[in-house]
């Protein structure tokens, strides 16, 4: 799985710390979710989705592995 | 996003944190008082205290530890959490077994407040390792 989290959360200036803040969880949940290492519930893409004003579809991209 | 998760999210680290170290100071003290009972193999008041309060800074933190409770919102760290006390209780299940044979099979009699101080030192150190190995990764399932 690749994101784009760390490409959104540039466009709106926001630190990982910020957006941890932002969706309730710690700043290196977010760490492992830029680098693709952690699949996230329905519930944290969606808040992420959210506070990055996007979706979940722009955001988590599944490729065949 | 709801105004409870929002009411939440600016206390995530404090939370986090106050727990952690409720949590540490537990493990602490349980690993020096079972390693005092492994070593000593006798109880004293000092050494009954440490465990009484391990005990107690455990049970008051446990369920945030996997959480169950409201303390801990990042999934990432209940998964982690919920997995470590998973591991810890497998291995000291197999430890006791391991015990059990080679105490009636093997006829090593050991004595009673070793053995408590065994499985206790066994059963914490399970789960901070664990919990060490498991919060390094990122995807623990």
């Amino acid at each position: 799985m690749r994101t784009r989290i760390k490409e959104f959360r540039a466009k709106y200036n926001l630190t990982q710390a910020e957006l941890a803040e932002k969706v309730g969880v710690r700043r290196e949940t977010i760490v492992f979710l830029e680098k693709g290492k952690y699949n996230p519930s329905l519930k944290l893409a969606h808040d992420i989705a959210v506070a990055l004003k996007s979706t979940i579809d722009d955001l988590f991209i599944f490729e065949d592995e | 996003m709801t105004e409870n998760t929002e009411k939440t999210k600016s206390n995530v680290e404090r939370d986090y944190n106050s727990y952690r170290v409720i949590l540490w100071i537990g493990s602490a003290l349980l690993i020096v008082s079972s390693l005092s009972l492994i070593l000593w193999k006798t109880m004293n008041d000092i050494i009954v205290t440490g465990l009484l309060l391990g005990i107690m800074f455990y049970v008051i933190s446990f369920f945030a530890y996997i959480g169950m409770g409201d303390t801990v919102k990042d999934e990432r760290l209940r998964k982690v959490g919920t997995l470590a006390a998973t591991w810890s209780w497998y291995i000291t299940l197999t430890f006791v077994g391991s015990l059990v044979v080679s105490m009636y099979w093997a006829n090593r009699i050991r004595d009673p407040v070793e053995l408590m101080g065994v499985t206790i030192f066994v059963m914490v150190a399970a789960m901070l390792v664990a919990n060490l190995i498991l919060s390094r990764k990122g995807d623990i399932e």
